[in-house]
């Protein structure tokens, strides 16, 4: 049995599809390429596809993987080409690897990511106050993040060693806003909430104007890719 | 425009309802020449997108050099509120043109209850509503459809209403339109169009009527158009445009698989059935055209599932070969193969058993009514020991999940024949405890599902009095009562929504202003039921002055002129009308694939004749 790990950006076109969505293009990317999946046994035969994250409806990606069980040995540089022959605009792949190796699962692999966020400010003055946020949580050693879970009840959460950076860029009104934030099966800090602790009471941001997330790498602490 | 939408994407419910981009979607560069035509479906993604005749249009006129197809979908309401509030007017798909800038728009009438989406999209586009505002400007709005065999109640919101099957009318009108373009008058366009054969332009025409109401003639006010509207059909399928691929959705539709059409028309002839009349006649396309189809559908969509779409699938001729063909070509890839429903007998049983290897889901079949007595009054020529034979086939093969679906509200029904669904039900299960095999499922299920019968033009029973709300809901609430096993599954329709559907069904023009009334209200996605709105349709029909149960209450004489005689159909009202003759006595119709019962359509046009199948050819 092999494993292909691919890896692949998501563009404009497609970046208001769900991950169930995203699941089931996937999945007819690779029939329409021909790749030799392979399925699951029973009743309800899929095929054995596994995304390293979900991604929310609105973002962009260049860096995401997922991992497909193979029937047979393909050569990585021609399912590249195949699947982006049978892909719509908006998804690329960019990378393979092909192994009859077992690797060690995506989402195990996964602990933080960078995100490139670009916003407006409501008022171009305003950019010293955000800079403070950004500084302010910067220099805090714990932040408490309530939620509320399942059950309606209120959790609360220190997210703080989740905010492994934040860098700011402001141009004119214009935001570049970088973080890198812990991500995974273990901890996992979603940017919207460290939009939500920097400007609480919507008085910063331009809302309206909206967040524009991407997501530019998704791997490991030690800031390589993982193919 | 589009950087105004990036904005409310994020605001609203899926949004890739709205974005386009799909796989197989069509770009193309537009100039001066290309005709642009927006294909419209008056309710959201994805229902529309679940279609198959507008896939098909879709195809064949972007399959055309001249022709610039796109598409457009009613926005669902979190959306239209967004729209309206920022001024966005209704947009295409494909290039985001607002919908009042193209030539024209089609949309496809699939069931009454989506009208007033149809006032709310051309309200949502800027396009005047009703025709007679419409000016050179405006685009040509046009629907067709099953429910278009009946316009009157749609009539004056439409330039033209085809009649029949598309493919051939709107590839001759596009051929009208391209000498039309550059010196374009819509009224010399219409004339014109209204001399292609399927193509009826409501303006040119007018109804009088009887201090009761009723129709006292229709009569073509222009000269030079037809008194009567002939619908068309395609004669011969092997050799008419099919798409050899469909747009791929992101999100899931309703019908998320590739669709394969076997044949048009059906012939068993069951009497409430709108379709097995207005679709005839019957015409199989070939295997041979069917495995390049298939083939061609599945390499280019990468679907999961290929389902054979027919009116009644399991009376193809080359069924076996057809299923034998894709299960060894494709069982390997996983690709499953779909049935709508089933035929009641051990050859559909055993044809399922063949074809869900791969993917193995329920069983559906329609007795559609509950006692012999009633099946036969519909024409439903089955019995039940059928049934019980081949839902005891089903329980021996494993399966333990059953769909049936029945009718009630049908002409002459009485509560015994209610109460027979319930019994049915019972013997069903009752099969399944006495089922022996070693494969018998462990879990059971038998889900009885009731629509409420609604008379249509067009049937033999377009003369009957429809149940009344009050009716409908005494036998639901009976079978409520009767069948509280836990191991049955009830399911019914709601009475209101068959009532109105009722009084467009046989509806005439008159009801124009209370469409117009019950939109103006707000009243859209009646067909849903966190829309629909009963009170508000009512208050129109108040406000209007006019009776819905004049619609639905009556039972009409013979002789009663009917807003959509002056459609011919193929099928003749006297057949019809021996036919619900034959229904009262309770009388069957043989399936007229072996035997031509005269319905008319022998004599319809020049040049066709049905073709009559030997038995041994099945
Ligand atoms: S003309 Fe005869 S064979 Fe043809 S559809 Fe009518 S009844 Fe059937």
């Amino acid at each position: 049995m092999y494993t292909a790990r691919v890896k692949f950006k998501r563009g404009n076109e497609i970046r208001f599809i769900s991950h169930l969505d995203m699941q089931r293009m996937v999945q007819r990317i690779l029939r329409r390429a021909h790749i030799p999946m392979k399925y699951s046994e029973g009743f309800n035969p899929h095929p054995k596809l596994a995304f390293a994250m979900a991604m929310s409806v609105g973002m962009l990606s260049d860096c995401e993987y997922f991992d497909v069980e193979l029937e047979n040995h393909v050569d990585p540089d021609e399912m590249i080409s195949r699947i982006n022959k049978s892909s719509p605009e908006g998804f690329t792949a960019v990378n393979a690897l092909v192994t009859n190796q077992k690797m060690q699962s995506l989402t195990s692999l996964i602990e933080e990511s960078e995100y490139t966020i670009n916003a407006k400010l409501l008022n171009s003055e305003d950019s010293k106050k955000l800079e403070d946020a950004v500084k302010t949580i910067l220099g805090e050693e714990s932040i408490k993040y309530r939620k509320r879970n399942k059950k309606g009840r209120y959790n609360e959460k220190e997210i703080r060693p989740l905010i492994k950076d934040l860098d700011l860029v402001i141009e004119n009104s214009k935001i570049k806003l970088g973080m890198r934030l812990s991500t995974g099966s273990k901890e996992n800090l979603r940017p919207d909430v460290v939009i939500g602790i920097l400007d609480p009471e919507k008085i910063l941001f331009d809302w309206e104007f909206g967040f524009l997330t991407k997501r530019t790498f998704l791997g490991k602490s030690n800031l390589r890719e993982r193919i | 425009m589009k950087e105004r939408l990036e904005k409310l994407l994020p605001l609203v419910e899926t949004p890739a309802r709205y974005t386009g981009n799909e796989v197989n979607s069509i770009k193309k560069s537009i100039n001066e020449g290309t005709i642009r035509f927006c294909m419209g479906f008056p309710d959201v993604y994805e229902v529309g997108m679940s279609h198959l005749g507008i896939k098909i249009l879709y195809s064949m006129l972007n399959d055309r050099e001249d022709v610039y197809c796109e598409r457009v979908f009613a926005p669902w309401t979190d959306m239209e509120d967004l729209m309206r509030e920022n001024e966005i007017p209704l947009f295409s798909l494909e290039t985001q043109t607002p919908v009042s800038e193209f030539d024209f728009v089609g949309f496809t009438l699939q069931y009454e209850m989506s009208y007033t989406n149809i006032l709310n999209m051309l309200d949502l586009a800027g396009v005047q509503i009703f025709a007679k505002d419409r000016d050179e400007r405006s685009p040509l709005i046009i629907f067709g459809g099953p429910c278009a065999y009946n316009p009157e109640p749609i009539a004056e919101f439409a330039d033209m209403v085809i009649i029949g099957e598309g493919e051939e009318v709107l590839s001759e009108l596009m051929d009208l339109y391209s000498t039309h373009k550059n010196n374009y008058n819509r009224k010399s366009f219409l004339k014109a169009a209204a001399r292609i054969q399927g193509v009826y332009v409501p303006e040119f025409y007018k109804a009088e009527y009887n201090d009761d109401g009723t129709l006292k003639r229709f009569d073509a006010v222009e000269a030079e158009v037809p008194e009567m509207i002939k619908k068309r059909f395609v004669k011969d399928l092997d050799n008419i445009y099919y798409p050899d691929n469909f747009v791929v959705p992101y999100i899931e539709i309703v019908h998320d698989r590739s669709l394969l059409e076997l044949f048009r028309g059906c012939t068993r002839g069951c009497r409430f059935c709108q379709a097995g009349m207005i679709y005839r006649p019957l015409r199989e396309k070939s295997l041979e055209t069917l495995k390049k189809d298939a083939d061609a559908l599945i390499e280019s969509t990468g679907y999961e599932e290929i389902s054979l779409s027919s009116l009644s699938t399991m009376d193809y001729t080359c069924l076996p070969e057809l299923t034998d063909y894709l299960m060894e070509k494709y069982a390997e890839k996983r690709i499953a193969v779909g049935l709508p429903s089933l035929r009641i007998d051990s050859f559909s049983i055993q044809t399922a058993e063949k074809i869900q290897q791969v993917r193995k889901t329920g069983l559906t079949f329609a007795p559609e009514a509950g006692t012999q007595r009633m099946r036969d009054v519909i024409n439903k020529g089955v019995t039940e020991e059928d049934l019980i034979s081949s839902v005891s086939e089903a329980f021996d093969l494993g399966w333990g999940h059953v769909k049936l679906y029945f009718m009630i509200g049908l002409p002459t029904e009485t509560m015994e024949d209610v109460d027979g669904i319930a019994k049915l039900g019972y013997k069903v299960l009752d099969k399944y405890f006495e089922t022996k095999s070693e494969k018998k499922n462990k879990k059971i299920k038998v889900v009885v599902s009731t629509s409420s019968f609604v008379p249509k033009a067009f049937t033999p029973f377009q003369w009957v009095r429809q149940d009344t709300i009050e009716e409908i809901t005494e036998k639901q609430r009976y079978l409520i009562d009767n069948m509280r096993s836990k191991m049955i599954n009830y399911s019914w329709h709601d009475p209101k929504v068959s009532y109105l559907e009722g009084v467009f069904a046989r509806g005439d023009r008159k009801l124009a202003k209370v469409l117009y009334s019950a939109f103006k209200k707000g009243c859209k996605f009646d067909g849903s039921k966190e829309h629909f709105n009963y009170e508000k349709w009512l208050e129109a029909f108040k406000e209007e002055g006019i009776d819905p149960d004049f619609y639905t209450a009556r039972e009409r004489s013979v002789d009663e002129l009917f807003p959509w005689d002056f459609i011919d159909m193929g099928v003749t009202k006297a057949f019809l009308a021996k036919e619900y003759q034959k229904a009262l006595q309770g009388k069957l119709t043989g399936f007229c694939k072996f035997k031509c019962e005269n319905c008319g359509f022998n004599e319809f046009e020049e040049g066709w004749k049905c073709h009559v199948y030997s038995k041994s050819q099945v």
